[in-house]
Order: C-alpha cells, then structure tokens, then sequence
C-alpha cells in the first residue's frame, strides 16, 4: 500500500465534510504531495510518513504537536 | 414589588455540615451550585436536581411543622443561588409567605420604616428561613439515622416524608 | 514453490528408507488411523520447524524432548552398536526461476552394546542448487537460511497453509480480536491502521494536558484547579479500567453466547428451537423497552414533586397563617386609610365653609396681599388685624389652590401592599391545588405499579419459554448419544451468559456515571477561567480530538471492509464445496458482533440464518474462510506460490462433502498434499478421486502399515508400505 492510497482511505472518513474541514469537491482533487492550508490533513499526513517511514511514534507525535503550535 | 424583589436577592445559607447529606439526594451539578439543567442524568438514590430544591423541600417540611432550628453559633455555612431562582416561583413565593406569616414582622409598622430599617427586617426574614429549612434538614437527618432503609428502600421515600408531623 | 518430494529414513514408524513424490495439484496420501500418515504430516513439519505433533500428549514437543523416540523402532532393535539417524528430507523446486532447495533435518545417536547414547539436537541444513541441474551447494549463512525457510513458507501464511484437520477450529476464531486481527492482516496490512490510531492517540492526549496546563494558568484558583486536575486524572484512569473491563466482559459474553448458539443447533428439532427463540428475542426486546419507559417514569415522578407541587403537601396551614396576617393587614390599613380619609374630608368640608363663593383667582393675589399688609379689608374697609378671623379669611384667599389640589394620599414611608397582596393571590391559588395533590400522587403511583406489574409479568413468560427451551433439549437427550453433555453445557453457558450480561450492563451504567462526572468536572475546571484560553490551542485541541476519531473511525471502515472482501472469498470455495450436496446449503455470513468482533453464520437467499446446521457445515464454513485468506490475497483467487499441507481434514466433515472439498483444493491451490482416511474404506470414493475431471488430481498413494494397530506390542519389525495408486 502505498502513501498516497493509506491517505486516500483516511480521506473517505466522512468527519471530514461533516464538520466542514472541506468540500466534498475538493475532496477528490486532494493529493498527498500537494500541501494544504487544512491542518486535520496536514496531520494525517505527518502520521502516514512517520509510520511508513519507521518513525517511533512518540517522534510523530511530538512532530504533528509542533506543527499545530502557533 | 421592591419588597418581594428585595428578599428574593438574597441568597440563603445553610449548615455546612449538612453538605453530606444534601449531596446525598441531590444530582450535584457542576458551575454554579445547585443551578440545574434539563440534560442533567439521574442516578440511583438521587431525588432532587439541585440543591434549592431540598431546600425548598426542606423549607416546607419546617414550616408545615412549625419546627425552626437555629444554627448553633460555630457552625459554618454554606451559601447558595439566590431565591429568585428558584424554580418554580411560585412555590419559591408560597416559602416566603409562610415565612412572612411565621415572624414577627407586622405588616402594617414596616411600611411605616425607613430603607435601612426595611434591610434589617428582610435580614431577620432570611434568618427565618434558614430557621425553618434547617429544621426541615433536621427531620430529614433524624429519618435518615432512625430509620436508614426508609430511604434505601424505598423510591417513595420523600413522597411519604410529605406526611411528616 | 512445488514439494517435489520428501525422504524419510527411519522415521517414527518410517524405517528404512522411503520417499514420496509429489506433482502439481491434489496429491493425496491414504491410509486408515494409525498407519502412518500424522506421522507423515508430522516429517514435514520437524524438517521446518523442529516440531513433532504428539497425540498423547496433546501438543507438539521439538527432538531435545523426544530424542531418540523419533528413530524407528525396527532400526534401533537391529542396531547394537554404531551410528544411528533419522532423517528427513523435502526437495524444494521453484519453477519460475528453476531453482532448487533441499531442506533436511537429522538426528544421529550412538549405540555401544545396545545402549543408546542421546545427542543434544538435530541438524538442519539446506542445499541449494541453482539451476535444476547444477551441483548443489550447501547454503551455511545463517541469515540466508532463515530467508529460504521464509521464502517456501512465510509466517504469517503459516497458520492457513499447514495444519491439522483438527485445528481447523481454532485457526481462526472469530470470537476473538486477535485471531480475526491476524489473519486480516494477511489480507492487507491493517497494523499500520493500528499503529496510526497510536499516534493519534498520543498527539491528542498530549494536547489535552497541554490544554489543561493553560487552563489551570489562567484559573483564578489555581488550588482548586489543581485538586479538580486529579479528580479529572483518577476518573480518566477508573473509566479506562472499566473500558477495559467492559471489553472482557463483552467478550466473554460472545464467546458464551456463540457456544449456546452452537449448542442449541446440534439438537435434533432445530425448527422448534428456532421458533422458541424467536419469541424469546420478542420478550427480551418488549422487556427492554419497558425497563426504559420505567425509568422515564421515574424521572418525571421525582420532577412531579415540583411541577404538580406536590411538595406543597400539608402545607396548608401555612397560607392560613397568612391570609389571616393579610387580613388584619389589609383592615388596619383600610381603617388608616379611612381615618386619612375622614380627616381630609372634615378638612376638606371646613375649607368649603370657610371659604367665599368666590371664585378662584379672586380677587387677584397682589390685591388679596395688599389687604393683608394694609390689614384692611378693601372691600367693605373693615379693620384686619393680623391673626384676627376676618385677616386669616383674607389669607385663606392666598391659600386656597393647594389645599384644594391635594389629595388622599397614603402617609406611610414605604408601599408594600402590592408585595403582599401577591403573595397572599399566589398563596390562594396554590392551596387551592393543595386538595387535589394526594389524588394526583395515588394516580401516578397506580400507573407506576401497572408498569412494574407488567414488566413482572413479561419476565415470567421469558423464564416460561426458556423452560420450554431447557425441556426440547431434554428430550433430545433422550434420542441423541452425548445430548445429555450438551444439556449440561448448555445450562452452564446459558447461566454464564446471562451473568456476563448482568455484569457488563453494571459496568456500562458506572461507565456513563464515571463520564458524567468527568464532564462535571470539566465543567467545573473551565469555570475557573479567567481571560482567554488562547485560540490556536483550542483549534489544536479540536483538530487532534477529531484525529484521534477519524484514525479510529477509518481503521474499523479498513476493517469491515477487508471482512466483507474475505466473505466474498470464501463464498466462492464455499459454493464449490458444497455443490450437488442435497441438504441446505446456503451463504456464509460474517455477521458483525457488539464487541467488534464477527460470527460466522450460514444465511439463506432472504439473509436469515439457517437453522439447524451442523457442526460439519461449520467447519466447512471454517475451511473455506482459512482457504480465503491466502487466496484472496492474489487477483485470481489462485495460490500459485504455496502447497497446502494437510492432515485428515476431510474427517471433520465427513463423506459427503470429500469430493467437493477436492474439487475446491485442486482448484484454489497449484499444489496440495492431502493426508486422509476416507478413500480408503471407500473404493468407490477413491474411483471418483481418480477420474473426475473437475479435480486436478497429482499423485496417489496408499500407505499400509506392516503390523495391524492392534497387535503392535512389538513394534521392532515395523515397516511403512508406500503403494503409489497412478
């Protein structure tokens, strides 16, 4: 499986459109090398390359903590 | 309606050593003391939503009775949410009526007082309540020690308490 | 890979040399019990895995336990003195890249006199050749040998690949999260989902205590605060202990659950039984429903005793007390009034009397002081003393207008009549409910007690039916062979079950209790706040808590959906499996449980569940989903790289069902090896193994044993006879 299909699947999580994250019609343009303003996906994002990248998990937590400080 | 409107800003107190037991009954909430909302859950053993309602049971139950107990002088006190409110208003006004009758306020003199004066004799009302729902809090207690599977047992217990003479 | 062929020498009941070759397709090795083919099994599974399957004791044991018990009887008796083996040998061949690998394993003893003389362990090697026909080479690097054995057999394939017809069971137990967990993984790789839902999980408990750490700097009682921060951790840390708990629980009762389920079906009238829980689900169902009405019932009779008043009881004599104290109220201040009234009305008459019938403004005030200071009357030039009655007439000209203006006015400081009066109105119509409140109480209470009674009266009839129940299967004891156990059992599971639910519903309920708590609590913490909490710590906080769902949410959505992939699989092996078979045979359903965890069901066309199944259905159900499992994980459902290696399968489910279980392996699998008894009575069975163009049929041998089971109190002659059949 690669990253952008372990993204795709978490994409299809229907919180997403639910709480206005985003469009569902933006939803299906959305890549994994694109960055986006949105910081929900941004954090999947460093979870899937932390965990594919055998990252411990500690170490992606601290990252995806960091990354939504202001 | 200065008179009612004045009584009904203050907030009577209570024995803090009665806090057990109140809790006891009462779905304690969190904020405010004894504010209370429609969403609250009712758990085993609890009959009352808030802390004004026992007390509003409790008010009754002295006065029915004509049982008023006075703080013992070292007692801490506990206040809480102010009469006005209580829910529902009327039974919160019938209180104060009875509390009216009950003292020694005559009616026609404190309209002859001054504001300050008129302070003072709303302060000695408030005592009365407080007398009067500390009584009731006393039947209750008492229930409670001579008697404690009245209330374990039983669902109706409060509803049966209303027969209290 | 292919198993071209394996050699055994001296072998558990194996002496001599022997070998067995093996093609593409089902190859199988008959033999009744006892005559050698576990053991076969077992030579397969001690080359790879040092591991011998021994019935006695149940279990699998490696040669450091065993020892020379693993060399054949015959060539220890005819051994005195020298060097003595047993081993083992599969040849390996990869067609692809026509490269071979011969694995073999060896354990040597010393004999002196007669006298064995044990070795520490067995030796393993691997010979290599890389094309078929070179020279083969021994393979010494460790790591490399690991990556052969891997290669031929990886672990995780392991459990679906080789096994015992006996362990088909518990290869994959539904009921459990770990057993159905490992073999999805097989599928795809769900631990990634797992370890993700990790990561969310600690980046959102970190930036909750983050969140709480300002909370408690901004908190405008930081002792509070602190104090509320450890009851907020120890009821965190007492709801994920329930959690935990529930889980079990919940477990526990599935397991219960399924073994009644299956206990139930292996009675005779399944139809009956069927019916019978149909009603009972009913009665549950209505039993539920009038729980909850009950306990809205009584949360609106508590809040009757402020809504309808009813606290108000007896109080009567409070307003009594009142309205007596208004009354004399009202009349006291009806007299002042009066007596005000009374005064102004004489002061009034004396002014009418004293004054002229003049009218007002005359004549005009300057004039009327003139007079006054003149103190003379100017109009009939009269004298006017100060303070004599003709100069207070004059003055009463001046005066007139404000006497004349003022009316009854109250005199007191302070006007509480409204106050009072309300209170008095209030207090009438409140009494005068106070009469209908003991009817109103003795109502509700009637309507209370029917419930109550009603909900008596449904649990009577739920235990009526479970005796109903308890009664079929006691007659079924009557006439089934062991169905006095399954009546026990069923007792057991039945009293387990209900206990575990009883439990669990305790356990949910200080759950909901624990949270409510935690919200309060919350609550209590946010209170404390003063200023702002900053805004990119709360959109944090929001963004994490919403992770940690979707990592959750998205790992169950991976799951089912991997589930309903593996249904689908193992539909296809089931279809073929029991086609032309004249009992019902119906779909395989995964059916999803409360605690997460699937049951394995047989549904009709409508989706029902079939009743009364058998076990062999089951383990058919079973095999074709151990059978899904690796096939589905190539795109035509074909497993081309692995041999399924298997001992006595077809026993579990009997006769009937042994061709199309052929039909299926040769189907699925490029090769298999099967071991199995029932070609072997069966001649007619074994004709149709042969011949039947649906099974891609690979070598057959038949193995005899030289001495019957029965009279081998001397095993020292004892000799495998391999017949190949084609």
């Amino acid at each position: 499986m690669t990253k952008e299909e372990l993204f795709k699947s978490y994409l299809e999580d229907p919180l997403l459109v639910e709480k206005n994250y985003i469009s569902t019609d933006r939803l299906t343009k959305i890549k994994i090398s694109e960055p986006s303003e949105i910081k929900l996906l941004e954090v999947i994002k460093l979870a899937i390359y932390g965990n594919m990248d055998n990252e411990p998990e500690t170490t992606t937590a601290r990252k995806i903590s960091l990354a939504l400080n202001k | 309606m200065e008179f009612l409107r004045k009584i009904k800003d203050r907030a009577p107190e209570y024995d803090a050593n009665l806090e057990d037991l109140i809790s006891r009954f009462t779905v304690m909430q969190g904020g405010r003391a004894g504010t209370a909302g429609e969403g609250s859950t009712w758990e085993q053993g609890k009959y009352f939503a808030n802390k004004y309602e026992i007390y509003m049971y409790a008010s009754l139950l002295g006065l029915k009775n004509g049982y008023k107990l006075p703080f013992s002088g070292s007692s801490k006190k506990t206040k809480f949410i102010e009469i006005k409110s209580w829910q529902p208003q009327d039974v919160a006004e019938y209180i104060i009526m009875g509390v009216l009758a009950k003292s020694d306020i005559d009616l026609n003199d404190i309209e002859e007082k001054e504001d300050d004066e008129v302070e003072k004799e709303i302060l000695k009302l408030r005592k009365l309540l407080e007398e009067y729902a500390n009584g009731g809090l006393d039947i209750i207690r008492s229930k409670l020690e001579q008697d404690p599977s009245f209330f374990d047992n039983n669902e109706n217990c409060f509803i049966d308490l209303l027969e209290y003479s | 890979m292919i198993v071209e062929k394996i050699e055994l020498e001296n072998f558990m009941c194996y002496a001599g040399k022997n070998a067995f070759e093996f093609t593409e397709g089902i190859n199988v090795i008959i033999g009744d019990n006892g005559y050698g083919k576990s053991q076969l099994y077992n030579a397969f599974y001690w080359v790879m895995y040092d591991q011998i399957f021994v019935k006695e004791a149940d279990k699998f044991l490696n040669t450091k336990s065993l020892k020379s018990k693993i060399i054949s009887d015959k060539a220890k008796a005819e051994t005195n003195h020298g060097q003595l083996s047993a081993i083992v040998s599969i040849t390996f061949h990869n067609l692809e890249r026509d490269n071979v690998y011969i694995l073999e394993r060896k354990y040597t003893v010393d004999v002196t006199d007669g006298k064995i003389i044990e070795n520490n362990d067995s030796e393993f090697t691997i010979m290599e050749r890389e094309l078929s026909y070179m020279n083969a080479r021994l393979v010494n690097d460790e790591e490399k040998k690991q990556s052969i054995k891997t290669r031929i057999l990886p672990p995780n394939l392991k459990p679906y690949l080789w096994f015992q017809g006996e362990q088909v069971e518990s290869i994959i137990d539904f009921n459990k999260q770990d057993s159905l967990t490992q073999a999805i993984n097989v599928l795809s790789n769900i631990s990634r989902y797992d370890e993700i839902q990790n990561i969310a999980n600690l980046a959102s408990k970190a930036a909750n205590s983050e969140y709480d750490r300002e909370r408690r700097r901004l908190s405008k009682d930081r002792d509070k605060s602190l104090e509320l921060e450890n009851q907020k951790a120890s009821l965190l840390s007492k709801i994920e202990l329930l959690h935990k708990e529930e889980k079990e629980l919940s477990d526990n009762l599935s397991i219960a659950e399924e073994r009644c389920e299956i206990l139930l079906n292996k009675t005779g009238d399944a139809q009956k039984i069927n019916e019978l829980k149909e009603k009972l689900k009913g009665i549950k169902n209505l039993i539920e429903e009038l729980n909850n009405r009950l306990k809205e019932d009584q949360i609106s009779f508590f809040k009757k005793m402020f809504r309808n008043k009813w606290l108000l009881k007896g109080a009567g004599n409070i307003y009594e007390e009142y309205s007596e104290k208004f009354s004399n109220y009202q009349q006291k201040r009806l007299l002042r009034l009066a007596e005000i009234k009374a005064k102004q009305e004489i002061e009034t008459k004396a002014e009418k009397e004293l004054q002229t019938r003049l009218p007002f403004n005359v004549p005009e005030p300057n004039y009327v002081q003139w007079m006054l200071k003149e103190e003379k009357c100017l109009v009939c030039d009269r004298e006017a003393k100060v303070g004599s009655v003709a100069w207070n007439k004059i003055k009463e000209l001046i005066e007139r207008p404000e006497k004349q203006n003022s009316k009854i006015e109250s005199t007191t400081k302070q006007n509480f009549e409204s106050d009072f009066k309300k209170l008095y109105q209030n207090g009438i119509s409140l009494s005068d409910r106070i009469v209908d409140i003991d009817s109103d109480i003795s109502e509700t209470l009637q309507d209370r007690m029917a419930l109550a009674a009603k909900i008596r009266e449904e649990n009577y009839k739920f235990k009526k039916v479970e005796d109903q129940i308890q009664a079929l299967l006691s007659d079924t004891s009557l006439t089934l062979e062991g169905a006095g156990d399954i009546l026990n059992e069923y007792s057991i599971q039945n009293s387990k079950a209900k206990e575990f639910s009883n439990r669990l519903n305790k356990v949910i309920q200080q759950i909901e209790y624990n949270k409510s708590s935690l919200r309060n609590v919350n609550d209590q913490l946010s209170a404390l706040v003063t200023g702002e909490i900053p805004k990119w710590l709360i959109e944090k906080l929001e963004v994490l808590n919403d992770f940690e769902i979707i990592a959750k949410n998205t790992r169950e959505r991976v799951f089912s959906s991997l589930i309903n992939q593996l249904e689908q699989e193992a539909n296809t092996h089931y279809e073929v499996m029991t086609f032309g078979n004249k009992s019902a045979r119906g779909k395989i359903k995964l059916r999803q449980l409360p605690n997460g965890n699937y049951m394995p069901e047989i549904i009709n066309s409508v989706g029902e569940p079939l009743s009364g199944y058998n076990t062999s259905n089951l383990i058919l159900v079973k095999l074709a989903t151990i059978m899904a499992i690796v096939s589905a994980k190539s795109s035509q459902g074909v497993v081309d790289f692995y041999t399924l290696i298997t001992d006595a399968p077809t026993s579990v489910f009997g006769e009937d069902y042994t061709i199309g279980f052929c039909k299926t392996i040769s189907k699925v699998y490029k090769q298999s090896i099967i071991m199995s008894k029932e070609f072997y009575k069966n001649q007619e069975l074994r004709n149709e193994l042969l011949t039947n163009p649906d099974i891609r049929i690979g070598v057959v041998y038949m193995i005899t044993p030289s001495i019957p089971e029965k009279q081998r109190d001397n095993r020292n002659t004892l000799v495998t006879n391999i017949e190949r059949l084609n």
